[in-house]
């Protein structure tokens, strides 16, 4: 097998084979740590918080919320495209990097995976509940009914998120659970109990790593690969149309289509840097997601920074330049407005702070690097609020200025999700291989 | 467990797996199929499998999704299919016809993407005859795990290869074991009678027509003058010999082979003979030295 010389081993420590089974199914296989409990415990405490909230929300309605007239739209689709963002990150990984045949990306995709399926999760909280009546949730979807047949808008790009979400959530959960199925036939054929050895003979489908089966999985792998990467770009294209398709100044421009999917990329690997740096040293697996990986990881987190610093520049000039006074108005009101200190927080966590990355030890520093995942978490979520809150709340019509500040309930929702996703992520790390084993044997170096 | 009989090479290593079927294919063995717990890089290629079709099944599932988004929205939102019979979609005087098209892009653009992911999901699980709750058909639990496992059927042994041929190939291309596996652990002797017995059975019509009645007898006195005479009352039982089965010791009884005495004398010559008498597994009784085991079970 080629071996480049000047890249870092993939694998560190010499691992055989049956290392890789042994050192990743040994959470599974072992009883939860001290550890484990303690964080599983806070994460569904918050998740009770939000069970919670909406149930409040559902049973006294949106007036539970700070939204208005004016400002419709607050910390509920600021949460949205938060939780959207960063599952696009999982997909990048995933599928993106498949196709690039990049192989670090082997030992990180299934984390990043699961990621993307419990950030969507989260993300679909808001749009169901933000509708008001929950219980007619199933209207924007095109079923045939007794109102004439009234069919949807497919004009309106919150139906094209319709489809484009559930499209999303379902071909990720799809592309996950195919990656697994080798993985829990290696825990099956491992299994100690009965049913251990039920759960995973049931969800493993009768895998039995025949040639004839890895041949054609590779290519359905591929394929997947190939139209989630679409899939990825569009899903957050249509997102940002929620907002460009508008009329409204800070809105209106072509420029959010790139610049969302490059924010989501930004977000995403953030968070997915936060979770990985956690995973890797609590569960022992250092020598699979080594400093090598994080340091890759940096570098997109430095790129795709820098391309939304170059966006947030790009608004700022083309609104000084187009002599629009309006436009104009709503970026001098961002950064000098009523909401100040929420443009500054984004521009200094998204701009400033990712230039960091150009130092090789703030790279390959894990608390650093986990710091800055924080970091770049806030910034992105504060840009989501800002180009929400602040051109809603100074738009065309002055008799209509508002301002907007969350209700301890809204809070309790978005705290509630963080819940929801650590809690999905933390039963992920006991009951499944949080590594793809099946990949990572085959960039082990044989013996010779 | 996997419901057939193969001879299996075992190998820790995905390389020498690799180089072991190409070789083989190159002698004109074909290889039944190999299990390993990652896709081994060219091995689908050397195995002669063909590059499967589920690409273009892929595509038109894409196809139908493609045109179901277009019709779902001309349907719904034009009136092109006569379909505007009390709601005629009028909303702030946008277009209601095929000018709207330019909308009609993202939604069309999802339902290619999901139809095209799961029609390629379903289709991969049929083809692979995989579902939940199937009971997994393997050889070694460790086949998920570590090991690599290189399947031949044993009808293809004789032609293009002699057993020790095989076995000796085996060997030196690396395998850390060779199997018999019949249906479940090959290491029992269960299996080896029941491997026996199909073998047996498919063959004893082979052996009773080729072999007249007088040449048979000549055979069993030539053995008989070989490794001694003796009879049903002090038989041993010759099943403790590894490779010896039920079935296969009421055929060595029936050429008057009752005892480990008899059978630690058995010469290259009279090996012949029982082999062409009993047609079983060509080479196995000198491979796993049936006489050494026979001396070794005499002293107790």
């Amino acid at each position: 097998m080629y071996e480049a010389q000047i890249r870092q081993p993939l694998v560190e420590g010499n691992k055989t084979i049956a290392d890789v089974s042994n050192d990743i199914c040994r959470p599974i296989e072992n009883k939860p740590t001290k550890l484990w409990w303690l964080g599983f415990t806070i994460s569904f405490f918050f998740l009770m918080i939000m069970v919670l909230s909406l149930g409040w929300t559902t049973w006294e309605g949106i007036g539970t919320w700070g939204v208005n007239k004016t400002v419709m739209w607050g910390w509920d689709i600021t949460n949205f495209v938060f939780w959207v963002g960063i599952g696009h990150a999982g997909t990048l990984i995933s599928a993106i990097l498949l196709l690039f045949r990049q192989k670090w990306r082997m030992s990180i995709n299934r984390s990043a995976e699961a990621m993307t399926i419990f950030a969507v999760l989260c993300a679909a909280q808001f749009p169901l509940f933000h509708m008001g009546r929950v219980w007619l949730g199933y209207w924007p979807l095109p079923l045939p009914n007794a109102f004439g047949s009234l069919w949807v808008n497919f004009n309106s790009p919150l139906l094209w998120d319709v489809f484009a979400i559930s499209t999303y959530l379902s071909v990720s959960l799809l592309f996950w659970y195919l990656g697994l199925i080798p993985d829990i036939a290696t825990v099956r054929d491992r299994a100690k109990s009965k049913a251990t050895k039920f759960w995973y003979g049931f969800f493993s489908m009768g895998w039995n790593g025949s040639a004839r089966t890895w041949h054609r999985y590779e290519i359905v792998a591929l394929i997947l690969a190939g139209v989630s990467t679409p899939l990825v770009l569009s899903v957050h294209t249509i997102v940002s149309m929620d907002f460009a398709t508008s009329v409204i100044p800070g809105w209106h421009t072509t420029i959010f289509p790139p610049y969302f999917v490059a924010g989501a990329i930004f977000s995403g690997f953030g968070m997915v840097l936060t979770l990985l740096i956690i995973v890797r040293k609590v569960l022992n697996l250092e020598e699979y997601i080594t400093i090598g990986h994080l340091e890759a990881m940096a570098k997109v987190v430095m790129l795709t920074g820098s391309l939304v610093g170059v966006a947030y520049l790009t608004e700022f000039f083309i609104a000084a330049y187009s002599g629009v006074v309006y436009e104009q108005y709503a970026f001098l009101n961002r950064a000098f407005g009523k909401y100040w200190w929420a443009y500054w927080t984004m521009m200094s966590c998204n701009l400033l702070a990712p230039q960091v990355f150009w130092f090789k030890w703030s790279r390959t520093t894990p608390w650093f690097l986990f710091v800055m995942s924080i970091i770049v978490n806030i910034g992105m979520w504060f840009e989501r609020f800002v180009i929400i809150v602040t051109s809603l709340h100074r738009d065309y019509l002055t008799s209509s200025w508002a301002m907007y500040s969350a209700t301890i309930t809204e809070v309790g929702i978005f705290l509630g999700t963080m819940g929801l996703f650590f809690t999905c992520f933390f039963l992920f790390s006991k009951f499944l291989p949080v590594v793809n084993m099946a990949e990572v044997k085959s960039i082990i170096k044989s013996r010779e | 467990m996997l419901d057939k009989q193969l001879i299996l090479g075992v190998y820790d290593d995905g390389d020498k797996l690799l180089s072991s079927v190409s070789k083989l294919r190159k002698k004109g063995v074909e290889v039944f199929d190999c299990y390993t717990p990652y896709p081994v890089h060219h091995l689908d290629t050397e195995l002669g499998i063909k590059r499967s079709n589920l690409t273009v099944g892929a595509f038109l599932c894409g196809m139908m999704g493609f045109f179901s988004g277009l019709l779902l929205q001309f349907y719904m939102m034009t009136n092109h299919l006569n379909t505007f019979k009390s709601w005629p979609m009028m909303i702030g005087g946008k277009p209601q016809d095929y000018t709207m098209i330019p909308s009609m892009v993202p939604v069309t653009f999802e339902l290619t993407i999901l139809f095209t992911a799961f029609g390629i999901g379903i289709l991969f699980f049929a083809k692979s005859r995989m579902i939940h709750g199937k009971i997994a058909e393997i050889v070694d639990p460790r086949q998920t795990d570590d090991l690599m496992f290189l399947a031949i059927e044993p009808s293809e042994v004789g032609d293009s290869i002699s057993r020790a041929d095989l076995n000796s190939f085996f060997n030196e291309s690396g395998a850390i074991e060779v199997r018999d596996y019949d249906g479940g652990n090959s290491t029992s002797t269960a299996t080896v009678a029941l491997v026996e017995k199909a073998a047996l059975e498919t063959v004893v019509e082979e052996a009773t027509e080729t072999i007249s009645d007088e040449a048979r007898t000549e055979k069993i006195d030539m053995i008989k003058s070989v490794i001694g005479e003796a009879t049903v009352e002090n038989k041993d039982d010759l099943k403790k010999i590894s490779g010896v089965g039920p079935v296969y010791e009421e055929k060595l009884n029936s050429l008057g082979i009752y005892t480990f005495e008899q059978v630690s004398k058995l010469t290259p010559e009279s090996i012949q003979a029982i082999e062409e008498l009993t047609k079983y597994f060509p080479g196995r009784i000198e491979r796993e030295d049936w006489m050494s085991q026979a001396k070794k079970l005499m002293e107790g």
